[in-house]
């Protein structure tokens, strides 16, 4: 049996990369100010953790235009959505494995 | 069985940040304290209204129908539109009070997402109720608006705290056996958007606010 330890993603080994996860799973979009309030990160922290998730093809990134303010969205990915759920269903199983 | 902590606290968090960026949970139970007393002022305002045909004779060969002149239907409908601002203004008031010590905005995706969902069957309701008012449908203005409310309710529960969708039952079931009783519209108005509310109201500021 592979080891469940394997099956974590060594992406989301971070509670700000998690949050941000977790808030574009059960949201259409949600834009950078919500994220911050939600997740309580500096702009520069919440930025370079967003950068990497986007790198890794797990968020789709829409900018736009609230009047003159930028307006960045941020949206989950078909393979972000994946990845998220395969990293849960293993968070699962090692507490199962522990008992 | 640290490691399984560990884990159990990720879980935790991932849980509770999906909670929160997609429920507006900073809703004041003090809100509907507040609208549940303006209600119940409404009432004992438009009360006279009804005493007159409260068990007269041709209420109960048709207790839909029921008459009023237009001064009496403008009282009626100020009464309304003023107890729903009050009731309005007050919500936001202490749910701002209460969005200062969560963190929380009182203006976001969310709570748009919340106003849209609840103000859809909302403004249908309202609009249904000043057309049967104008043909003189009086009697079905009380369970319309509690059928309405309860589905408005409903349509936003999930929005916000879960318990409003129980408060949407309660309004939407009264205001069906509503129908059997329609002499009686106008106490179960009071016990719809008065008592249902501060019943609410209490027992949400208790679980969430009271510490």
């Amino acid at each position: 049996m592979k080891n469940p330890i394997e099956q974590l993603n060594k992406v989301f080994d971070s509670r700000v990369r998690l949050g941000i996860m977790s808030a574009v799973m059960v949201n259409d979009e949600v834009n950078f100010n919500e994220l911050k309030e939600l997740i309580q990160v500096t702009d520069g922290n919440l930025a370079s953790h967003l950068k990497t998730l986007e790198e890794n093809g797990y968020l789709l990134v829409k900018k736009g235009f609230i009047g003159r303010k930028t307006n960045t969205t941020y949206a989950i990915t078909k393979s972000g959505e994946k990845a998220f759920k395969a990293h849960i269903d293993a968070l699962e199983k090692m507490i199962k494995g522990l008992h | 069985m640290k490691e399984e902590q560990k884990h159990l606290d990720t879980l935790q968090d991932i849980k509770q940040i999906m909670d929160r960026s997609s429920r507006f949970i900073s809703l004041s139970g003090l809100s509907g304290i507040a609208a549940g007393l303006c209600a119940l002022g409404a009432v004992s305002y438009v009360w006279p209204l009804w005493n007159i045909s409260l068990g007269s004779s041709i209420e109960e060969s048709n207790p839909v129908l029921l008459i009023l002149d237009s001064q009496q239907k403008a009282r009626l409908l100020v009464t309304g539109i003023t107890c729903f601002i009050s009731a309005f203004i007050f919500a936001v008031i202490f749910t701002w009070f209460r969005t200062k010590k969560t963190y929380a905005s009182l203006w976001n995706s969310t709570v748009r997402r919340l106003v849209i969902n609840t103000g859809i069957p909302f403004v249908a309701g309202a609009i249904l109720v000043v057309y049967l008012m104008n043909w003189n449908l009086t009697g079905l203005i009380a369970p319309v608006c509690l059928i309405f409310y309860g589905l408005a309710l409903l349509s936003g529960s999930k929005y916000t705290v879960s318990e409003i969708r129980w408060l949407g039952i309660s309004e939407l079931l009264l205001g069906l056996l509503t129908l059997q009783f329609l002499q009686y519209g106008i106490i179960a108005w009071g016990i719809g958007f008065g008592l249902l509310h501060i019943i609410y109201g209490a027992l949400m500021w208790w679980k969430y606010e009271r510490a």
